[in-house]
């Protein structure tokens, strides 16, 4: 089955006043997909969920939500109809218990599964009897994915969906939402998330984004197929044209050891090593994190 | 079923004004009668001094006017239109979930509206109905029309009061939107008591019905201009909403 990506956008930007929190974002989400976008602060990624839901207004560009048009007012509502959101927040109607909310949200979603709203209610272990306004910052997040979960929803627009819960109820989320991607074929799932342990576990595509750019979109599983550290021990100091060789993101040398980690043409780096000497050269997967930092610029090692 | 939501939401003070307002009327009747000479209300908002002298000792319907529409409700009536004009969309907690369903803001904004506008209808007539409905208690009659009629002169009149209100609210921050327009409607007010060459012009004689009191006319210019202006005012906010990012 062929089907029209669940977002697509060309030349998003977004400016508050002087400062720019998107510039030309081009990203294309394929249906049925779970896409994790990574940052830091300020990167843009609340400022991409927010455009895509219809919150704020793009300063330029186009999108495409589920099909229909990110700037038009109807296909607005429509966009809605067939999106769930989770964002920053997430003290719902503070004044409302549970059943209110539930009550107010489910005649407006014709596909809501009241099955799954009482399974997630026990799973996330929400308080029902009590107004929102007095549960932890963990109930309202476990909440608001409830509230996303039970909508029927084609795609699910995530703002950091596990901010305030615990490591059980992370994981209790993290596990609905594969299940969720797996029991329906063209549900997409697009999430933000600092934690990219999570993103790592869950996601099959991946967007950096950094200072309103994005910096890479592709699978997870291409990402680190083509990102490796490679290791090379020398019989005196590494050679320091190694550093400079083509597809060396990032280089650290220690006594006669060097640590390269590579972005692409792992094994002309591997073969270069051997040729210049070194004594043995071994090439190791990289962790999303690792990706993350030399993407960003940010390298603590 | 955003009017539950909107309902669930205002309720509250909606409650709270009926229940203060009957029981405001319940003590109109519990100091009735009283002697005209030397407890008689010595003024009211609206009401000029000349007026005032012509009440003294008048009959039961002028003692209902001062002490209901010119006293009461000019003074209790404002503040539970800001209560329920403030309640709402313009609240940070839980604004980004009412904007992820499935409508536009302009139909949140307009069901918002016409909750509040039933709940300030449905307050300003019923304890005034209450009025008629007690009169007999104590061997008077206050007619049915006069509580229908000056109820609705004061919803109408006050309608550009709950528009600046609606407007203030969504330009400024919580406090300081009802700061400013408390501040309006108290000057206003201080200035229609004091300065008697305003009182004719003041929005509160409007509200109070004084034409209709003493000449049976509607004020029909007044309500108008209120009107519009309330319209505007709420128009303006809805444009300024749609605009805005959250």
């Amino acid at each position: 089955m062929d089907l029209p990506p669940a977002i697509e956008t060309r030349g998003l930007s977004k400016r508050y006043k002087s400062a720019h929190a998107l510039r030309g974002l081009d990203l294309r989400v394929p249906a049925g997909s779970i896409y994790g976008l990574v940052g830091r602060n300020g990167a843009g990624k609340t400022t991409t969920i927010k455009i895509l839901m219809g919150l704020v207004h793009p300063t330029s560009g186009e999108g495409r939500v589920v099909g229909y048009r990110i700037d038009d007012v109807a296909d607005g509502r429509r966009i809605r109809r067939g999106t769930a959101y989770v964002g920053e927040d997430r003290a719902m109607w503070p004044d409302m218990t549970v059943s209110e909310v539930l009550a107010v949200s489910r005649p407006f979603f014709p596909r809501w599964r009241t099955d799954l709203e009482r399974e997630y209610l026990e799973a996330f272990e929400i308080p029902q009897q009590k107004r929102i306004g007095r549960f932890s910052k963990g109930a309202r997040s476990a909440f608001a994915m409830v509230l996303a979960l039970a909508r029927g929803a084609d795609l699910l627009l995530l703002d950091e969906p596990t901010e305030g819960l615990d490591p059980i109820l992370v994981e209790r989320v993290l596990q609905a939402l594969v299940r969720a991607v797996a029991d329906n074929p063209v549900l997409t799932v697009f999430f933000s998330s600092h934690r990219l342990f999570e993103v790592e576990r869950i996601a099959d595509r991946v967007g950096i984004l950094h200072d309103g750019r994005l910096l890479f979109d592709d699978s997870l599983d291409e990402l680190k197929t083509a990102y490796k550290r490679v290791v090379a021990t020398f019989d005196d100091a590494p050679p320091d044209a190694l550093r400079t060789l083509d597809g060396v993101r990032h280089a650290r040398a220690e006594g006669r050891m060097i640590a390269l980690l590579a972005s692409r043409h792992v094994d002309e780096i591997v073969a270069e090593s051997r040729a210049r000497g070194a004594r043995q050269v071994d090439a190791f997967p990289v962790s999303l994190n690792d990706i993350f930092l030399d993407a960003v610029g940010d390298r603590v090692d | 079923m955003l009017w539950f939501k909107w309902w669930l939401d205002t309720r509250f003070w909606f409650l709270l004004a009926v229940a203060m307002l009957a029981a405001q009327v319940l003590a109109l009747y519990v100091s009735y009668p009283m002697d005209p000479q030397t407890s008689y209300p010595a003024g009211a908002l609206g009401v000029l001094p000349a007026e005032m002298g012509r009440l003294r000792g008048d009959d039961f319907r002028g003692y209902v006017w001062v002490r209901w529409f010119s006293t009461t409700m000019l003074l209790m009536w404002p503040v539970y239109v800001f209560a329920l004009a403030g309640t709402g969309f313009e609240r940070a907690a839980g604004r980004e979930y009412l904007l992820s369903l499935p409508v536009s803001r302009r139909r949140i904004i307009a069901t918002r509206l016409a909750v509040v506008l039933t709940q300030i209808a449905a307050f300003t007539l019923l304890p005034s109905m209450l009025l008629s409905a007690m009169a007999p208690l104590r061997g008077q009659h206050y007619p049915v029309a006069d509580a229908v009629v000056h109820s609705g002169i004061l919803f109408v009149a006050g309608l550009g009061l709950f528009g600046l209100t609606i407007v203030l609210r969504t330009l400024l921050a919580d406090a300081a939107a009802y700061t400013a327009a408390a501040a309006l409607v108290g000057l206003v007010g201080l200035f229609t008591f004091i300065v008697d060459d305003f009182t004719p012009y003041s929005i509160f004689r409007l509200m109070n019905g004084a034409e209709y009191f003493f000449n049976h006319r509607v004020p029909w210019s007044g309500l108008a201009v209120s009107a519009t202006m309330g319209m505007a005012f709420i128009w303006l906010s809805m444009r300024i909403v749609e605009a805005r990012d959250y």
